[in-house]
């Protein structure tokens, strides 16, 4: 079985990174550093990738069913993201942080490896499936990027009491994509469920908080619009959002509505 | 901007007082009263106002308030009051005592959750009516994200008191023209659904551990696996090899059984166990409502056995009688492939088992909603604008 071969995967993904990370941060020949330093984690971006499509061949259903697959695309996408941040900002303490996300969350996966099965419910069999769950994927990983660099502007913040546009500026420019990706991964869940069961919105527990995120995304973008002069706001709105989405993600089931959902991921 | 600072705040308090206050005397917001015609008048109306009060009172103050980042954050925030009261509160109508008077417990159906929408909707409006000139293309894809939004939540909320959706049971062979709602009220419906047959598939079953208390273990320890033949899985120290695996078959003494037409999926699986002391192979066979399952005891806590198997497919081949076509139409209907029927799409939702028979009971659901086409408008329009929100900030990236 593949999954078997996930710590190996882990364990040059991470070496990879590692190796990386040192350069940018350590070694003071600028132009090597960064060759060094987009190489190696390209690679391991793509090692990532090649054991989630031979993943997906061996099980013959797209790997987005259970939790522990969701977060094997959120680690990729992370460090995807990260990396091409890094390619356009040079921005080094993102690259860390994102270093450091993605290999939480394929540490998850090694130490809840869940219930792997080839079985995909007939629900779940449509060409809406494997965009709506890509998508939100993505997003996500858009989303969390803008919180790191939100999180990075608030230890500035902290250190100098001065708040620091430049990266409010990028956090947002990050936002605008994950929200717009966001109401597509939301908008064509509707569409799905319309032609699934009938009903395109059913305030079930999973998507009154995926609406819920929607909501607070949207009110960072009009923070941002509207008032440009309430930054410190906009921080904490921000990192606010996040937590929103992640429990949006993660910890419904923790909520005393969530288990009923159908969206509850597993079994 | 002090002004409407005020308003901001005071609005979403107001709204919600006196939404409380309706909800206190008249019980819930009455949607069902807002079918067509009424709801189309409605939202016409709405428009033309809009339109109206933007037209003349351009410079004034309800057109500015309305059309400002403080309207949008007030009424967004507003309605995430109500969306928060949703995952705090358990959604549904029987809780009684204070917080169910005052309809936290079904907030969708409440006066200040439909003040809060139209809240939304003369704040999205006037913006989107602002935003018309100058044309360009920033302000085009604005148009489409915040007009097409105007277009869900006024059609998706007036829209859905013509919404009805009602469930049809079918069994095998028999023929039915009338369904029940959610609130268990019969509906007769203008056509009938014959159930021909009733197709279902299944995945192989799962071969797993139960411990003694029939629980499956942590899936750290074990995690079930798909019955393929010569699949081997170590635990602890056995060694167990999955070989043959057979459909609607039986045990019995000690010989496999075929049997036809029986009332429910059985698997019979033989797995090779073997260990320092020990190596053979045993039959193990699922459960069902008939037979006890064949399970194998290998020690304390260390049960095998054979998982029932998960539905692959299923769907119904039916034929559909109408008043206007005096030949049935035959049909396949299938999970994720609707049956589109005049006003009617009509979905497979579940199916049962007809007790004490071999046949299946499918269960359709029909839904009959009027407005789903513009609502699907309005999707597309923020999709669009969607796409191009994705771009749209890029440029501004520092080197
Ligand atoms: C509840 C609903 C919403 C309200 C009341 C609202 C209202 C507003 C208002 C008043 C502005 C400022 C416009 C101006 O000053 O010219 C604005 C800006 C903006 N809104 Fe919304 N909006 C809503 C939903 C949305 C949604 C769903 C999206 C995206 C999918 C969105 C995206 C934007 C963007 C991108 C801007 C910045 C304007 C620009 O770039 O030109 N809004 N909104």
């Amino acid at each position: 079985m593949i999954w078997q071969i996930l710590n190996i995967t882990f364990i040059i993904f991470v070496s990879l990174w590692l190796v990386g990370t040192i350069f940018v941060f350590f070694n003071k020949n600028k132009i090597k550093t960064t060759k060094i330093s987009l190489i190696l984690p390209g690679i391991a971006n793509l090692i990532l990738l090649t054991f989630i499509i031979l993943y997906w061949i061996e099980i013959e259903r797209p790997p987005l069913k259970t939790m522990a697959e969701t977060r094997l695309w959120y680690a990729m996408f992370v460090s995807l993201i990260v990396w091409v941040i890094f390619i356009r900002t040079k921005s080094k303490p993102l690259y860390l942080l994102g270093f450091i996300m993605s290999t939480v969350f394929l540490l998850v996966d090694l130490i809840h490896p869940e219930y792997q099965t080839k079985n995909l419910m007939p629900a779940l069999q449509s060409p809406w499936f494997i965009p709506h769950v890509v998508i939100y994927m993505i997003s996500y990983a858009v989303l969390a990027a803008a919180c790191l660099t939100t999180l990075i502007g608030y230890y500035n913040y902290l250190k100098s009491n001065t708040i620091d546009h430049e990266n409010l500026r990028l956090a947002m420019n990050l936002v605008y994509p994950g929200f717009a990706l966001l109401t597509i991964g939301m908008l064509l869940g509707a569409v799905w469920a319309k032609i699934a069961w009938g009903d395109y919105w059913s305030w079930d527990p999973k998507e009154t908080w995926a609406l819920l995120t929607w909501l607070f995304y949207m009110l960072c973008i009009h923070l941002d619009y509207s008032f440009p002069n309430k930054r410190k706001t906009l921080m904490f709105l921000l990192a606010f959002s996040f937590i929103v989405l992640i429990i949006t993600w993660l910890g419904i089931r923790y909520f005393p509505n969530g288990m009923s959902s159908i969206h509850v991921y597993g079994n | 901007m002090e002004k409407f600072k005020t308003y901001s705040i005071a609005i979403p308090l107001l709204l919600f007082l006196d939404g409380t206050i309706m909800q206190l005397i008249f019980g819930k917001f009455p949607i069902n009263s807002f079918r067509f015609p009424v709801n189309f008048t409605l939202i016409f109306a709405l428009l033309i106002i809009l339109a109206l009060v933007f037209i003349f009172y351009k410079t004034k103050t309800i057109v500015k308030f309305l059309s400002s980042g403080y309207a949008a954050l007030s009424s967004i925030l507003f309605f995430i009051f109500h969306v928060i009261i949703m995952v705090i509160f358990s959604q549904n109508d029987h809780y009684s005592g204070f917080w169910g008077a005052i309809g936290f417990h079904k907030i969708t159906e409440t006066w200040s959750y439909a003040y809060s929408s139209l809240y939304l909707l003369l704040s999205l409006g006037m913006v989107s009516f602002r935003r018309l000139t100058p044309f360009n293309t920033r302000n085009i894809f604005f148009y489409f994200n915040h007009f097409g939004l105007w277009i869900v939540i006024a059609f998706a909320s007036l829209g859905q008191a013509d919404k009805l959706k009602l469930f049809i049971s079918v069994p095998e062979n028999d023929i039915v023209w009338f369904g029940t709602d959610s609130d268990g009220n019969f509906h007769e419906i203008d056509f009938a659904i014959k159930l021909n047959k009733f197709n279902l598939a299944f995945y192989s079953p799962q071969l797993a551990i139960l411990d003694d208390n029939g629980e499956l273990l942590k899936v750290k320890e074990f995690h079930p696996v798909d019955f393929v033949k010569d699949t081997e899985i170590k635990y602890k120290n056995f060694n167990f090899k999955c070989l043959d695996l057979y459909e609607d078959a039986i045990i019995f003494k000690d010989s496999v059984v075929f049997i036809d037409d029986l009332p429910e999926k059985t698997w019979l699986g033989t797995v090779e166990i073997s260990n320092k002391s020990r190596k053979d192979t045993v039959y193990l066979s699922t459960a069902t409502s008939f037979h006890p399952p064949k399970i194998e005891k290998l020690g304390k806590n260390l049960n095998l056995i054979l998982l029932p198997s998960e539905a692959s497919y299923f769907g119904s081949k039916i034929e559909i009688y109408t008043e206007k076509d005096s030949k049935p139409g035959k049909f396949i209907i299938e999970v994720n492939k609707p049956l589109k029927l005049g006003n009617w799409t009509i979905y497979q939702n579940s199916y049962k088992k007809n007790p004490g028979n071999v046949n299946y009971i499918s269960i359709f659901s029909a839904v009959y909603d009027p407005w789903i086409k513009i609502v699907y408008v309005g999707i597309v329009m923020m999709l669009i604008g969607a796409i191009y929100l994705i771009f749209s900030r890029k440029k501004e990236f520092k080197k």
